[in-house]
């Protein structure tokens, strides 16, 4: 939305004439996100394994051979040595690139599932809400029950129709997760489109679509961007669970839920298989968690300064 | 006075009734009134007499529901406003009918930088290119007195002082050239000199563009100072109208003087106290019966606890609704 404005390298940078140039509130935002050590923190653990997950299957099998999938019975599960850092399952493949493979999948599947979510639910709350009356009870006793239904379970029927492709496990989850973001956005344009700036805009003959699309929704995206940050988590979470039942992504593939799946059935024999990729996750988890909350904060307008 | 005599808006039995759990409330109850190209009209009342909501019912933007759909006739180029479709009322708002607010620290959207508030006004009405609406914005900014413009167009509204934020509604509003422009308390969250300079400034605009003006506020002499004529509101109805010199040396309703004589004057010894209108004015829920003033009036009779007042008509443009005060013209 402010694409046309000039980053501010400082809080308050002058231009050459000596005014103060502009800085919208997500500029503040980000010097504010900046100064949250956690946040930082975060933000980097999750570039590393992003970038990890990203490349690192690739370069591994170009340097060292290394295939997720390719299963040498005879050599069996070998605990961690310098060869295989996080040691081997037991159909002998390396575990690294496996976990890092697997991140991949969960990942996307977090971050794709979670702007699906963020995308449904921000229009269908802020529609929802700017109608308001009947429209808005309607809508809402929709989602109301859909939130009654058991999620899982509809995920898992979702799942079992569709057919168990990458793709519709993105679709099928953030079909389902939008609930909490609609609800959000709701709740904020009820308050928002109350205010003088939404009655000044009708005043200046903008119509309903325009203010719901241009002066609403870019009010709503902070708690929008929050509600997503915390959704990826729960999102991977949730893919986890699905690899977990044999409803997410199919073997031979690689997911950080269905490797937990494996090791969890031989973690008292072969530790490794369970500890690495729980260890990950739990990290990625950590540092999504971290990262929303600082992105919370940061946008919070009372901390403004 | 007004140079022209031709009326750009006429508002006849105006009437906005809310359905609210404590009953039904009438905000506004059969207001009428009229301006000509180029005029100032004063709208004076106490806080609650119904001064915004006529304003905002003019430009249907009163919420339905609470509010009842406004009845009466609201007639504007040859079309009766409360009747139009909404989609033909959002091409004359802000087009040709435009609105200020009281309070520029919220009527502005933080999100967006001024100068895209500005031009959306433009796109939207007069389908400018984003390039000419900005050379547009950029030359408004500058005439109701923003400095470097040019550069303060890309800025958020927290980066404008509130003087500075009511200019930029009133470029807002007066960018497309309304032919009515109603002004509701434009200066009450200002100080006073930014006030006087507010107003100056809507009333050069008013000069050039020939802009009709609504001016809606409790400040007699704000009204005093710039309006042509002067409708004085109480519990929803307009009780007194007339030009500003008529209503100032002559007020005929009680509740006129009342207002007059509660004014600060420059001559007024500085030990004596202001005169005051005893009582609080009536809940809009549950009126008095007859003249919803007389419990306040010191010169009310039995008929004024009977029944709403007749029109009393001292001159061709001044008129008041008061059993009373034949007596006293």
């Amino acid at each position: 939305m402010n694409a046309s404005q000039p980053e501010p390298a400082a809080p308050m940078r002058s231009s050459p004439d000596g005014l103060v140039a502009g800085s919208s509130l997500w500029q503040d935002a980000w010097r504010r996100l900046r100064k949250n050590k956690m946040a930082v923190a975060s933000g980097v653990v999750i570039a590393v394994l992003g970038l990890a997950c990203l490349l690192g299957p690739t370069l591994l099998a170009v340097a060292g051979g290394y295939d997720p999938d390719a299963q040498d019975l005879a050599y069996g599960p070998q605990p961690p040595s310098w060869q295989h850092p996080f040691g081997t399952d037991f159909y002998g493949r390396d575990l690294l690139v496996r976990v890092l493979a697997g991140g991949q999948v969960s990942l996307a599947v977090g971050i794709l599932a979670a702007l699906i979510a963020a995308l449904i639910g921000t229009i269908y709350g802020a529609v929802s809400s700017y109608a308001g009356g009947l429209v808005d009870s309607l809508l809402m006793r929709v989602v109301d029950i859909l939130y009654a239904l058991p999620y899982m379970f509809l995920v898992i029927i979702l799942v079992t129709i569709l057919g168990q492709s990458l793709v519709l496990l993105f679709v099928a989850l953030g079909a389902v997760g939008w609930l909490l973001t609609a609800r959000v956005v709701r709740g904020q344009v009820m308050s928002l489109k109350e205010q003088d700036f939404v009655l000044a805009a009708r005043s200046l003959g903008t119509s309903g679509r325009d203010i719901v699309f241009r002066h609403l929704i870019p009010n709503t995206l902070g708690p929008v961007i929050v509600t997503f940050t915390l959704t990826v988590p729960s999102m991977i979470l949730q893919e986890a669970f699905l690899s977990f039942l044999g409803l997410g992504v199919q073997p031979p593939h690689p997911s950080l839920g269905s490797l937990i799946n494996d090791g969890a059935n031989q973690m008292l024999v072969f530790w490794w298989t369970l500890v690495f990729p729980g260890g990950v996750m739990a990290v990625l988890l950590f540092a999504l968690n971290f990262l929303g909350d600082g992105v919370r904060d940061a946008l919070d307008p009372r901390m403004r300064t | 006075m007004a140079t022209t005599t031709d009326t750009v808006l006429e508002v006849c039995d105006l009437r906005t009734h809310f359905h609210t759990d404590d009953g039904l409330v009438k905000a506004v109850d059969g207001v009428s009134f009229s301006v000509r190209r180029g005029e100032t009209l004063g709208l004076v009342g106490e806080s609650g007499s119904g001064k915004s909501v006529a304003c905002l019912s003019a430009l249907r933007l009163v919420p339905t529901p609470p509010a009842a759909h406004p009845s009466g006739v609201i007639r504007f180029a040859g079309k009766d406003l409360l009747t139009l479709p909404e989609r033909d009322l959002e091409r004359l708002r802000g087009n040709r009918l435009a609105m200020i607010f009281q309070d520029p620290l919220t009527a502005l959207n933080p999100y967006l930088s001024v100068g895209r508030q500005l031009t959306e006004v433009l796109e939207v009405h007069e389908g400018a290119t984003p390039a000419a609406a900005r050379r547009a914005a950029i030359e408004m900014l500058t005439r109701v007195g923003i400095p470097a413009a040019g550069q303060r167009i890309d800025q958020y509204p927290h980066q404008f002082s509130g003087g500075m934020r009511q200019r930029v509604m009133i470029a807002m509003a007066l960018l497309c050239g309304p032919e009515v422009l109603f002004a509701d308390e434009p200066t009450t969250a200002l100080d006073v000199t930014i006030q006087a300079q507010i107003l100056d400034l809507i009333g050069e605009l008013q000069a050039s563009l020939g802009t009709a003006v609504v001016l809606v506020t409790h400040d007699l002499g704000v009204v005093a100072g710039t309006a042509d004529r002067v409708a004085v509101m109480y519990a929803g109805r307009i009780v007194e109208e007339g030009t500003t010199a008529e209503v100032f040396a002559n007020p005929l309703h009680p509740y006129t003087q009342g207002l007059l004589a509660s004014m600060p004057r420059i001559d007024t010894p500085s030990r004596q106290r202001l005169a005051a209108i005893p009582g609080l004015p009536p809940d809009l829920g549950q009126l008095p019966s007859g003249c919803p003033f007389h419990p306040r009036c010191q010169q009310a009779g039995d008929r004024c606890r009977q029944a709403y007042p007749e029109v009393v008509i001292a001159s061709p443009t001044h008129r008041a609704a008061c059993w009373e005060t034949e007596a006293v013209s």
